[in-house]
């Protein structure tokens, strides 16, 4: 089975340190094998927000596989090649994160009828200075206005800025607002690096 | 992170899972957990990190030598206290 994994630069797993053996030429990776009642982790294109690191690469699984929460598991994975459009693309990816939010701070200060304030979150192109407005005017409401400020402030970090994001649209409309937004955030990696899930 | 965000898992208790996590303890579901708390709190990733190096360090010293009575005394309690125990 084809999915994806994000990767720390120099093809390591983020978090363990493991280091996955990098394609030569055309052909896939060495199969590494996951370690005893692990496997290996990888994701389908619904988890790639969940999981946002520095490298993306296509990787090939081998069953047994399952789905755990917002990951797939199998015995042993490989490298099949890296995707080179990532991370070039992650300043736009949160460039899409921080426009959604500011759109729900906009709507949230309209609905207050504090007009002005949304006008003007509206109209801000530096996000410096938008990220500094958002924050004065955040400890009055509405709440979504800290999470504008958190998600510019923690643009550096993509998958940060894509949680942030999603918290947003949940303090919003719930568990729908949420999905809402991590489905965009999906939509706008498949679209943005090309990305097809097999069947 | 500021008070707009609600926390999925706290990081005193990523902190504490640490070696769990590094000895490769924990059950699927908190080792999902715990690795979606590091996505979002660079400063957790920076903590496994010097846990990681620490124990690289160690494992380049010299052979073990059993900690003196008394040193092993004052660890506990300095432990214990720490725990309210």
């Amino acid at each position: 089975m084809m999915a994806w994994k994000f990767l720390a630069p120099g093809a390591i797993a983020p978090f363990t340190g493991a280091r996955w053996p990098v394609p030569c030429g055309p052909d896939a990776g060495p199969w590494l094998q996951g370690r005893s009642g692990e496997g290996v982790h990888a994701c389908a294109l619904g988890d790639l927000p969940y999981w946002i690191d520095d490298e993306l690469w296509e990787v090939e699984l081998d069953a047994p596989i399952f789905r755990a929460a917002h990951q797939l598991v199998a015995a042993r994975g490989r490298l099949v090649a890296r995707i080179d459009a990532w991370p070039a693309a992650q300043r736009e990816f949160t460039g899409a994160c921080i426009e959604r939010t500011r759109r729900r701070a906009v709507d949230a200060l309209a609905a207050a009828g504090r007009d002005p304030e949304a006008d003007q979150v509206r109209a801000e192109r530096d996000l410096d200075a938008l990220r500094d407005f958002a924050e004065r005017i955040a400890a009055s409401g509405p709440f979504v206005v800290g999470y504008l400020f958190d998600a510019i402030r923690r643009r550096p970090f993509p998958g940060l800025c894509a949680y942030i994001a999603a918290n947003a649209a949940a303090a919003i409309d719930g568990q729908r607002g949420h999905d809402e937004e991590r489905a965009a955030q999906v939509a706008w990696l498949a679209d943005g690096l090309k990305l097809r899930q097999s069947p | 992170m500021s008070r707009a965000l609600p926390a999925d898992l706290d990081c005193v208790v990523a902190v504490e899972q640490v070696t769990d996590y590094l000895e490769g303890a924990l059950p699927l579901h908190a080792r999902t957990e715990f690795e979606q708390h590091l996505v979002t709190c660079p400063g957790c990733v920076i903590y496994l990190r010097q846990i990681q190096a620490q124990i690289a360090a160690s494992a380049s010293l010299a052979a073990e030598r059993p900690a003196p009575e008394e040193v092993k005394r004052k660890l506990l309690a300095m432990f214990r206290a720490s725990r309210g125990i």
